[in-house]
């Protein structure tokens, strides 16, 4: 019998160690794609801070409630769920299309698996008439939303079918690089033409039709609003989960106590009435359950004014608040470092917005030892006094009670005393609020914006052009040339000239009169979820990415 | 009796005329447009034109003079058609009959609750008057009155959170099909809502109690040499527990319009979650509905609770 020697004693030793790591190597390997692959079930109950919608036809359906039935349809093409880059698109009805040489024509191709939940196939005629649906002037109820997204780029009755399974879609600008962005977003649904013309009331949830990964479940008014997984959804695999079910809660704290309780597991949309930093404060206090996604440069803050009124009538008026705002402050006390930035109109970081570096220059939103510059005080006194206010003004400040508004309202009444504006703050509830946007019965207010894209035609039209969303509550027109200048950029395919021509656009708006809206800040938006979803990021929009079919829940977490 | 139930009943009408009167007219007063809070939407970023808002302020008939718009109202309540929700466009009775139940539910469970433990409490503090259990007692219904119950509500679900990390289920589970769901649903908003009414009857309770004590009849038992026990449950109890009853009758109405707040802290969706909705939907409608609702309703409870006292104390059907 041989006795164990020391040598051989180490090599066994060494040889169980090594086994040992290779096989908790093996184990952490095996955790991690496990960790990695998709698991398939359960129901995921989400946060809806918002209300049904009136009626559920999507293209009815604003933008706050269509995060609640995105997953019943399809786009075209949507917002990669699944891509590290949040802008990247990737064909969701359409499996790929093109651009004629001129820039004039998008040919899209359809899936051939696509089918409605009836059964019956998605053809190009639905297509088609889901784009007229969108763009329809005439169609009752309003397209409140999709007809200024994309009539710009679309004009109803000019989409046509070549064969069933490709549409040709004309643009209005040759080339418009931001329209392929707008038709990804969640509310540019393809709905069935046979549904549409059937007679039915389209508005009912119940009878809601789509080609989507989930199907209507159970609705209870002012409660919740249930999906379930169509079983026979024609993508392999997907959905992920089982269902979803948006419970409506209003109240902040009862919102909290379901994500620190797991009664939720994430928010619908990342629009409600928390605030970056109370979102940032719940990821800290239950960081072994929770996680916050950013949607970044979601919205910007502006200060409103309603030009129609005096004293905002009047250009001066206006660009001495423009000057006289001190943007840093707000930041300071709004602002999350890293998720907010500091910047004009256009934006910070893109590749049409300014740098960092310049921003700090521009009036308005330069600084001097760590305080507003006080060139941009003096300058704003004497604008006030060119346009016959050399002692300021009252007036009053409407303030919304919605997200951070009420507290900015403090903010702004005490930045502006520097130059003699007394602003009395009279809080009015949503409700309230527009319809006094409506009637122009209001001088000045806290608003902010959310973006349907971060990019210039949707940040400068719903803003500053005539047709837009808060320039039609202003009753604002820029100048002709700016609107030319509008036009002109949005169908420039060079990015060099099209920067050229919005930089000169955005110049006015810092430099000489801001129109209706002071913008103050860019804001992120919080997307809270709990760790144990998985599959999904926020994409580059608000508006992208509710369709959910990648989503997975893990139970471990 | 007869007379006097008919005289009651003829009080109802212009009692319930003044309540319409003030439901419609005090909604028409605060500022919002039911039609532009459709079109807008909550962020008022939907765009529209004065057309469509004309349009569908002619189909909500919100364009018609308030008079007209008031004397079809009322018409449609004499025929209990309360009309259509002007945000969801439902009719509104369909709303009714599945949120009243709700609430009826909430409201019975706070009662339930409130008089299992005010009774003992206050026959307790009555019977050991001025020793440490009696002022134990009044100590938790002085505080049951002086805190509000949205506060006592708050406060209940963090507590929950904090100690047990758990909060009531989401949604609304049916009594008859998921009673242990939906117990855990209500028994928290049910303990906020019936704290106040819990410690006001407790005190009732005690003020009737020691009332009764000092009668000669009670001293008379007791000289009969009849254990205490029986002398309270034989001859006490009953004479004090009849303004509890009343009390507690008076205090159903107060607890069936007192569920708002409640309801929406603990997201219970009964009548009180969808009238705060509905106002900030500006959901003429519906608002004037429900408030229809509950004031009838606790019309017609004051009346009943009137009859059964008279029958109870003939002292009062005489009178």
């Amino acid at each position: 019998m041989t006795h164990p020697t020391r040598r051989l004693l180490l090599r066994a030793s060494l040889g169980a160690a090594a086994a040992g790591a290779l096989a908790r190597a093996s184990t952490a390997n095996a955790e991690a794609t496990a960790a990695r692959t998709p698991k398939l079930g359960g129901t995921i109950n989400m946060h809806s801070y918002s209300f049904p919608p009136p009626n559920w036809h999507p293209h009815v359906t604003n933008t706050v409630q269509i995060m609640s039935s995105s997953g019943i349809y399809n786009q075209l093409i949507e917002y990669n769920p699944e891509a590290e880059d949040p802008f990247e698109l990737r064909g969701d009805l359409a499996t790929s299309w093109e651009l004629s040489k001129d820039g004039k024509v998008y040919t899209f191709h359809l899936n051939p698996q696509a089918k409605w939940h009836d059964g019956q196939p998605v053809t190009a005629e639905d297509v088609v008439y889901s784009m007229d649906s969108m763009v329809d002037s005439d169609a009752k109820p309003a397209r409140a939303v999709t007809l200024p997204a994309l009539s710009p780029y679309y004009k109803k009755g000019t989409a046509r079918a070549v064969d069933a399974r490709t549409v040709e879609i004309p643009l209005k600008i040759a080339f418009a690089p931001d329209f392929l962005p707008t038709l990804a977003l969640d509310f540019c649904k393809i709905i069935p033409k046979h549904w549409g013309q059937s007679g039915i009331d389209l508005q009912k949830w119940e009878n809601a039709v789509g080609s989507g990964p989930f199907k209507p479940g159970k609705f209870v008014k002012d409660v919740s609003i249930e999906l379930v997984k169509n079983k026979d959804y024609w993508k392999p695999e997907l959905p992920r989960i089982d269902g979803m079910v948006h419970y409506t809660i209003k109240d902040k704290g009862t919102a909290i106590a379901a994500y620190k309780t797991g009664r939720v597991l994430m928010t619908n949309w990342p629009v409600t009435n928390l605030s970056n930093k109370e979102a940032t404060q719940l990821e800290t206090e239950a960081a072994d359950k929770l996680r916050v996604e950013y949607v970044r440069n979601a919205a910007f803050f502006f200060f409103f004014m309603n030009t129609s009124v005096a004293p905002f009538n009047n250009p001066k008026v206006r660009q001495a608040v423009n000057l006289a705002l001190d943007r840093q402050a707000l930041f300071n006390t709004f602002g999350v470092p890293g998720l907010d930035t500091l910047a004009p109109p256009l934006g910070v970081g893109t590749w049409f917005g300014r740098t960092a570096e310049d921003i700090a220059q521009l009036p308005g939103w330069r600084q001097l030892n760590g305080a507003k510059h006080p060139e941009d005080i003096a300058k704003a006194k004497a604008l006030l006094a060119e346009a016959g206010h050399p002692n300021g003004f009252e007036a009053e400040m409407m303030v919304r009670q919605v997200v951070e508004f009420p507290d900015q309202a403090v903010v702004y009444k005490e930045q502006l005393k520097k130059i003699g504006i007394e602003a009395t703050i009279k809080l009015v509830d949503s409700a309230t609020g527009f319809q006094r946007y409506t009637m122009g019965d209001w001088v000045m207010a806290p608003q902010g914006s959310g973006h349907f894209l971060v990019a210039p035609d949707a940040l400068l039209g719903r803003v500053w052009m005539p047709d837009g969303t808060w320039a039609k509550y202003a009753r604002y027109s820029p100048p002709d040339w700016w609107q030319e200048a509008y036009t002109e950029q949005a169908g420039e395919g060079d990015r060099e000239k099209r920067q050229e021509i919005l930089r000169k656009m955005e110049d006015y708006l810092v430099f000489e009169d801001p129109g209706s809206s002071a913008v103050t800040y860019w804001t992120a938006r919080s997307w809270v979820m709990s760790e144990k979803i998985k599959g999904i990021h926020a994409r580059g929009s608000l508006w992208a990415g509710y369709k959910h079919e990648t989503i997975w829940y893990d139970p471990e977490g | 009796m007869q007379a006097y139930i008919a005289k009651r009943c003829l009080l109802f009408i212009p009692t319930v005329l003044m309540a319409t009167l003030l439901a419609f007219l005090l909604l028409r007063v605060i500022p919002g447009d039911p039609a532009l809070v459709k079109l807008a939407g909550e962020t008022g970023d939907s765009s529209f034109t004065q057309a469509e808002l004309h349009d569908l302020q002619a189909k909500l008939g919100t364009d018609r003079p308030l008079y007209v718009q008031y004397g079809k109202w009322v018409w449609g309540m004499l025929r209990l058609d309360f009309g259509e929700s002007m945000f969801f466009e439902e009719p509104v009775a369909k709303d009714l009959a599945a949120k009243f139940p709700i609430t009826l539910e909430l409201t019975v469970l706070a009662l339930l609750i409130a008089t299992i433990i005010a009774v003992p409490l206050g026959l307790l503090s009555a019977i050991k008057q001025d020793t440490p259990t009696d002022y134990i007692a009044r100590i938790i219904a002085i505080t049951g009155v002086a805190l509000p119950n949205f506060w006592v509500g708050i406060l209940i679900v963090y507590f929950l959170v904090l100690l047990f990390a758990w909060m009531p289920p989401l949604g609304y589970a049916n009594l008859w099909e998921d009673p242990a769901t939906n117990l855990q649903q209500f028994i928290f908003p049910a303990l906020a809502l019936g704290f106040f009414e819990m410690a006001f009857t407790a005190r009732v309770t005690r003020s009737s109690m020691l009332e009764v004590y000092r009668e000669d009849y009670t001293r008379t038992a007791r000289g009969k040499g009849l254990a205490e026990r029986v002398v309270i449950v034989r001859h006490a109890l009953k004479n004090a527990l009849l303004p509890v009853v009343t009390v507690s009758g008076y205090q159903f109405g107060r607890l069936l319009a007192g569920t708002v707040v409640i309801e929406n802290i603990f997201m219970v969706p009964g009548m009180g979650k969808l009238l705060v909705d509905s106002v900030f939907h500006r959901d003429y409608t519906e608002v004037q509905a429900i408030v229809m609702v509950i004031t009838i309703s606790v019309l017609i409870l004051n009346l009943v609770l009137d009859v059964i006292y008279g029958w109870l104390n003939p002292r009062i059907r005489y009178s």
